[in-house]
């Protein structure tokens, strides 16, 4: 599959900027990855397959050092890893995905909607925390976020439903507790 | 608080949240890891290919 990917890619300007994001952001993959898998060796893996995803959609890489596309690599390595994890956890208890739920401690404060609402995005589990950064901050497609994380487009729009309805009870949840 | 929300504010929040995140994260020089001449040999045939 490798060549079909390179072939991809045209001339040394693509070549080159891949080299570029490989460098910039191998370390920072390895350790988003490694957080996951707790497995260097594994986490290399993740790593590896990342970059081979990203071939795979290179035209949607913009410029090498800015911030979405710093977030694109994590969140595309981050995929990778959680995959992995699954897959070597035939039957986890609690699916890493959504262990992060519960894993945010910190109480919503009651400063303004919008910065209660980013609060709790940041407490969403990874897979839907990510489904949504794809969507809107990398402003991709349901079926160009499928490509991406491998699912089906009806996966994604579940995934981004879930989310939201995660959201509401995420902020419901801090209301009451605000009630108390 | 509110608890609905509008699809702007969601876009609002969800970058927030991200530019949160990131700037959580290490810088590279942060990161202590050697990369294993397996991965080097591996990203390397990658890159041969081209």
């Amino acid at each position: 599959m490798l060549p079909i990917y390179l072939s991809m890619l045209d001339g040394d300007d693509e070549k080159s900027k891949f080299e570029s994001l490989y460098l910039t952001y191998r370390k920072l993959m390895f350790h988003v990855a490694n957080g996951i898998l707790n497995d260097e060796g594994l986490a290399e893996d993740a790593v590896h397959q990342a970059f081979l995803k990203i071939l795979e959609n290179f035209d949607k890489v913009g410029e090498i050092s800015c911030h979405k596309t710093r977030s694109y690599v994590v969140i595309i390595v981050r995929n990778a890893a959680i995959n992995m994890y699954n897959r070597r956890k035939r039957h986890p208890a609690v699916p890493i995905e959504e262990a992060a739920f519960c894993a945010a401690g910190e109480k919503l404060e009651r400063t303004d909607d919008l910065d209660s609402l980013t609060k709790a995005v940041l407490k969403l589990p990874a897979i839907y925390k990510d489904a949504l950064k794809l969507k809107y901050v990398q402003e991709f497609s349901n079926a160009e976020i499928a490509g991406m994380l491998g699912i089906s487009e009806t996966a994604v729009r579940k995934r981004l439903e879930r989310a939201r309805r995660m959201l509401e009870e995420i902020l419901r949840r801090e209301d009451f507790c605000d009630e108390d | 608080m509110k608890i609905d929300f509008t699809d702007e504010m969601l876009r609002e929040a969800v970058v927030r949240a991200d530019i949160r995140e990131l700037e959580a994260m290490p810088a590279d020089h942060e990161i202590e890891h050697e990369f294993s001449k397996r991965f080097e040999r591996r990203m390397g045939k990658l890159f041969k290919v081209w």
